[in-house]
Order: structure tokens, then C-alpha cells, then sequence
């Protein structure tokens, strides 16, 4: 009976194919990160460009795009990081079969998702704080 | 028993531990949310797209020569991107929701074929989104120096 028991909490295990998608899914997770970081770069030399432009007829434009810049910078940085060490850790735990750098992998990879739904519930917030806005100025307006 | 059992687990060579269980139920619990939220967020986009298509096509022909691309569009060319890039986008967020109901599925059911249905969603998911972020650098990368 405890055999049987004990059987059925190691049913769920990952086969030969899981393995091959758990594989493609940390290549294809490096990739993205990898393209990640290229953007950040590419978004860095577009901003600078832009503030070499505009620097000159607005200071505060250019504060703005400054810390616009610092802000979609680090939220990049600590995403893309993030699922470069899941794609590494799980590539890891498959290729040589270790159950720690597998777990790592899983836990940075729920922890990417994590800070995705964080990253929409913050845009939905400001959306709808927008949205609250644009109400009360059109309602203000029609009143007066 | 016990020995064959252990032989069984070793040729496996990765456990769905609990601690593995907890992670895969976190991740799928965040993704549900995050594909909710954009089928959510693609209703209104089409929504707005339908109803105020023509408008806003109009309102952008107002604004000068930075949006004069949009002259060249009518309404109705504006409404069909609308809903192919809607349809695009709830297709990808649909991989990732399906990720998210398999492995849930598969974490209370004890079933292998769940398991990896779930992360072949995540791996086209993955792939997906990675061919939009190579075209979308391209195109930054284009703008930026040509």
C-alpha cells in the first residue's frame, strides 16, 4: 500500500520529450534575453542621440528623457537578466541531469513571470489613473 | 520493490520535487494573469479600433507632416491591422494561457501528457515572441541609422 502510495506522488515526472522542451524553451529564452540586452543598447545610443538634438533647446525635456531612459533601462536589465539565468540554469540541469540547476532555472523562470504580472498590474494602474484623469478634466469641462 | 522503484527514478534523472511543483505553480499562476490581462487589453484595443478607427485616422491627418503616413490609409485599411495585430497578439497570449491551464492540469492530475503539452505552449510562446523582438530590434536598429 505505502509502495502504491509512494508511486503515485513520482507519476508526474519529466520524460524524454519534456526534456526536448524544456531544452528549446531555455534556447529560445537565452535568444530573447540576448536580443534583450541589444535593445537596451540600441534604446541607450537612440536616447542619447535624441538628447544631443534636443538638449540644447530643453533642459527639461531632456531630464525627462534621462530618467525615462534610467527607469525602462533598469527594468530591462533586471528582466532580461533574469531569464538569462533561467534559460543558463535550466540548459544546465538538463544537459547533465542535476536537479539543482534545474530547480534554480524553474525558479528564476517563475520569478521572470513574476516580474512580467508585477510589470502589468503597474501599467494598469497608470492606465487607469490616465483614464480617471481624462474623465474628471472632460467632466469638468462640460460642467463649466 | 523499493529498489526497482529507485531504479525507475534514476533512469528519469529529473524529479518533479516539490519544489519544482511550487515553481511551476507560481509560474503558471503569474502567466494566467498576464494572458487575462492582455485578451483583456486586445477586446478594447478592438473595440476602439472599430468604433473610432475612421476617427482617428482623421484626427491624424490633423496633426502634421510626422503622421502624413496615416493619409494614406482609409478606415477601413486601419480596422483590418487593427484586428490582424489583435488577432496576432491573442493568438501568442493564448500559448501562454494554455501553458498556464496545462500545467496547473497537469500538477493536480499527475499527467506526464499535460506536463509536456504546457511546455511545448511555452516553447512556441517563447519562440514567438523572440521573432518579434529580432524584427522589432531590426527595425530599431534601421531607424536608428538609415
Amino acid at each position: 500500500m505505502e509502495n502504491i502510495q509512494d508511486n503515485t506522488i513520482f507519476d508526474l515526472a519529466i520524460d524524454e520529450e519534456g526534456k526536448s522542451h524544456i531544452s528549446s524553451i531555455a534556447q529560445w529564452a537565452n535568444i530573447s534575453a540576448i536580443v534583450g540586452f541589444a535593445g537596451i543598447g540600441i534604446s541607450i545610443i537612440g536616447v542619447v542621440i535624441g538628447l544631443m538634438r534636443v538638449s540644447e533647446n530643453s533642459a527639461a525635456a531632456a531630464g525627462s528623457g534621462v530618467f525615462g531612459l534610467f527607469i525602462s533601462t533598469a527594468i530591462a536589465l533586471l528582466l532580461n537578466i533574469t531569464l538569462i539565468n533561467a534559460a543558463i540554469n535550466l540548459k544546465k540541469g538538463i544537459d547533465q541531469t542535476d536537479q539543482g540547476h534545474f530547480s534554480l532555472g524553474l525558479t528564476k523562470l517563475a520569478m521572470y513571470f513574476k516580474i512580467l504580472g508585477i510589470i502589468t498590474i503597474i501599467v494598469l494602474v497608470i492606465v487607469t489613473l490616465i483614464l480617471l484623469v481624462v474623465a474628471l478634466v472632460g467632466a469638468g469641462r462640460s460642467t463649466f | 520493490m523499493d529498489n526497482l522503484q529507485h531504479d525507475q527514478l534514476g533512469n528519469m534523472g529529473l524529479e518533479i520535487d516539490n519544489d519544482v511543483r511550487i515553481q511551476f505553480n507560481e509560474a503558471a499562476k503569474w502567466t494566467k494573469f498576464i494572458s487575462i490581462v492582455m485578451f483583456v487589453a486586445c477586446g478594447l484595443l478592438l473595440i476602439v479600433g472599430l468604433l473610432g478607427g475612421a476617427a482617428l485616422v482623421s484626427a491624424l491627418k490633423t496633426l502634421g507632416s510626422t503622421y502624413e503616413v496615416f493619409g494614406e490609409f482609409n478606415g477601413a485599411i486601419l480596422i483590418i491591422i487593427i484586428v490582424i495585430v489583435v488577432g496576432v497578439l491573442a493568438l501568442v497570449y493564448y500559448f501562454l494561457f494554455n501553458f498556464s491551464k496545462k500545467i496547473k492540469m497537469a500538477l493536480l492530475s499527475e499527467n506526464t501528457a499535460d506536463l509536456n503539452a504546457g511546455l511545448k505552449s511555452l516553447k512556441i510562446f517563447f519562440i514567438v515572441t523572440t521573432v518579434f523582438a529580432i524584427l522589432s530590434l531590426v527595425s530599431n536598429i534601421y531607424n536608428l541609422f538609415f
